[in-house]
């Protein structure tokens, strides 16, 4: 079948008998998408067949009406390499979402895993490389850095330390509202990261987990790190604490029969730094300010 | 016999080849007006301009020696055991000389891309600035980014810049200069038969507004498939869960509480609106439906929770599914109605 209708479309004079280079049918397309329109009939002659062998000639467009406005037609022989280059890059934007949607605890469906991967440095680089996971699979709980700012003791006549406790993000302070979604960005990317100071006994007898564990150890502290040595910049503080706080979502019953704000200090708590004492979660009166455990550097 | 078979199959297949490749044809290259691109040209570059302004009030924060994710750790996220392909030139550096003069260039960018003043130039520059700036910016970006970066890069191919832009007005006053000069066409991305027309058409339009409808339709069907993984998306309370969360609140709807047969419905729609988006924007009956959702799904987000970009930047990509003469004849209309 595949044989006649080859030998078909080769007898009836549909194909192009010359192939030129992939090459230099990318540059003309570039020349077409980039170039000088005043030349157009002249590049169009200069290419008459610049497709790929065995593929049938394109139809010529129907001519518009009359009423129509003139028009600037593609060279018909561009019109492959744009379908090929669309093609490509259809399965680059294609790529992370599938490889993403196929994963589970077991694995990540081989041929999705397969083609992320070879079309990684594509669709990374040019930040095609997402889920589309917005609000799902359900709207969670929001998250944020509590910042524990004090001045050195030297600088107070008291002798005493002094502390202000600044939030991120906060809506007081950070505005306009992208600014603020920065910061929210920010204290939602610092908690996906975070890796506990220390993992219970049994955890460490897993090889793999522990190799794990340490490497994201590693990022999680540089992420620190690099947050509070900014702030101790930016406020001109000796000593920065950072906590991370998670604030739950009301049911509408707390919320209409028994009047709780979207901001009411039971919905928050604080989030334990390390995995031995995860079942302990201290609710936090006033944001921001009391709270015990945290990082501190 | 065996010829006349093969004759009858090559002349069926020849037929059934014709039929898609003009459809195909058809459905990418057939030439059309810049309208719709010019709405996004406009409302792309402005975004990217208001995006750029507000990295600059904090910037020493974001980049540099002082930033909250400073180049080193930067580093440790990027060039891992896996490798990564989100190389920035602004990782490299610690210069806020350097890392200023980008943003203000970038800014700019953004500023000619949305008034339209060389804009196959501006475009390419405004699209390249903001991606280094996202690749410099792990762990602050959200969807807002995606959109508009997606927007900018598919701005690049066709011509936006031929309609409602000064491109536009420079090429009908000074219609012998563009004629004369290559640079300026080149620079403008119109060429000199495109001079003084009121609605230029192009093939390059039509690609592009196609890349854009389609990729929509990726970010639509993956974005409802996700959706459909979370049970608050089934039982209904979804919406109220996302109205509830404090960070995102810009305006108090807890009163939508009351109605909850109301809520689960929003719930509901959003779901099967978002998840079958990809096959009822095609139909020309069904498009208007699913437009009409869209603008209200994402006019909810800009308003209620506190993305206000975001929602806009989504509206905005949505007018790639409104034909440039609906378009036209509204501008048309809007501007004899002042007049």
């Amino acid at each position: 079948m595949f044989l006649a209708t080859h030998h078909a479309l080769r007898t009836s004079g549909a194909c192009h008998p010359i192939a030129p280079t992939a090459v230099t049918g990318w540059l003309k397309t570039i020349v077409i998408l980039y170039g000088d329109y005043s030349h157009l009939t002249h590049t169009e002659k200069l290419m008459p067949s610049a497709a790929l062998p065995y593929l049938p000639k394109l139809p010529k467009q129907p001519k518009l009406s009359k009423s129509e406005p003139p028009a600037i037609r593609c060279p018909t022989s561009i019109q492959y390499f744009l379908l090929f280059g669309f093609l490509i890059h259809f399965l680059g934007v294609l790529a992370e979402p599938l490889r993403f949607f196929s994963r589970s605890e077991i694995r990540t469906g081989p041929e999705f895993a397969w083609l992320s991967d070879t079309m990684k440095p594509y669709s990374q680089w040019l930040y095609l490389n997402h889920g589309y996971f917005f609000f799902a699979p359900n709207p969670g709980p929001g998250h944020l850095i509590q910042c524990k700012l004090s001045a050195s003791s030297a600088d107070e006549p008291s002798g005493q330390e002094s502390s202000q406790v600044l939030l991120l993000p906060d809506r007081n302070e950070h505005w306009p509202r992208l600014l603020y979604h920065r910061y929210f960005m920010l204290s939602e990317f610092y908690t996906n990261r975070y890796a506990p100071e220390q993992v219970t006994q049994e955890l460490k007898k897993d090889l793999e987990f522990m190799q794990t564990w340490a490497s994201d150890k590693e990022l999680y502290d540089l992420i620190q790190s690099s947050i509070v040595s900014s702030l101790k910049h930016s406020r001109n503080v000796e000593k920065v604490k950072l906590r991370r706080i998670e604030r739950l979502l009301p049911d509408s019953q707390q919320v209409l029969k028994e009047g709780w704000s979207l901001n009411d200090p039971r919905l928050t708590s604080l989030l334990s730094e390390t995995m031995i004492e995860a079942t302990a979660i201290e609710p936090i009166d006033e944001l921001p300010n009391k709270a015990s455990a945290g990082a501190s550097r | 016999m065996n010829s006349s078979i093969t004759a009858e199959l090559g002349s069926g297949a020849e037929t059934i080849d014709a039929s898609f490749l003009v459809a195909l044809q058809n459905f990418f290259f057939r030439p059309s007006a810049a309208h719709a691109l010019a709405v996004m040209r406009i409302a792309t570059g402005s975004m990217i301009a208001y995006i750029h302004l507000v990295w600059m009030l904090n910037l020493e924060s974001f980049m540099g020696p002082f930033a909250l994710v400073n180049n080193t750790t930067w580093k440790g996220l990027h060039n891992g055991p896996v490798r990564d392909f989100k190389w920035t030139y602004l990782a490299q550096t610690e210069s806020m000389s350097v890392i200023w003069g980008h943003e203000t260039l970038a800014c700019l960018a953004g500023v000619m891309l949305a008034v339209g003043c060389f804009t196959r130039t501006f475009s390419v520059l405004a699209w390249f600035t903001t991606l280094m700036t996202a690749h410099r910016m792990t762990g602050m970006l959200f969807g807002l980014d995606q959109i508009t970066l997606m927007l900018a890069m598919y701005l690049c191919l066709p011509r936006p810049g031929s309609v409602w832009s000064v491109d536009g007005w420079l090429c009908r006053r000074f219609q012998n200069a563009y004629g004369k000069h290559r640079w300026l066409r080149i620079m403008s991305g119109i060429p000199a038969m495109e001079c003084g027309l009121e609605m230029p058409a192009c093939w390059s339009n039509k690609f592009a507004t196609r890349l854009i409808q389609l990729h929509l339709c990726v970010i639509y069907l993956f974005g409802g498939l996700g959706k459909l993984r979370g049970e608050m998306w089934w039982d209904g309370s979804a919406m109220w869960y996302s109205i509830a969360a404090y960070e995102y609140q810009s305006m108090d709807m807890t009163w939508t509480g009351h109605f909850a047969i109301l809520s689960s419905i929003a719930t509901h729609l959003t779901l099967f609106w978002e998840v079958s988006y990809c096959a009822m924007i095609w139909p020309r009956w069904t498009r208007p439906w699913t437009l009409g959702v869209a603008l209200m799904v994402h006019g909810g987000i800009a308003l209620f929770l506190g993305m206000i970009t975001f929602g806009l930047m989504m509206i905005v990509a949505n007018v790639a599914f409104v034909p440039p003469i609906r378009i036209q004849r509204l501008v048309g209309g809007i501007r004899r109605q002042n007049e």
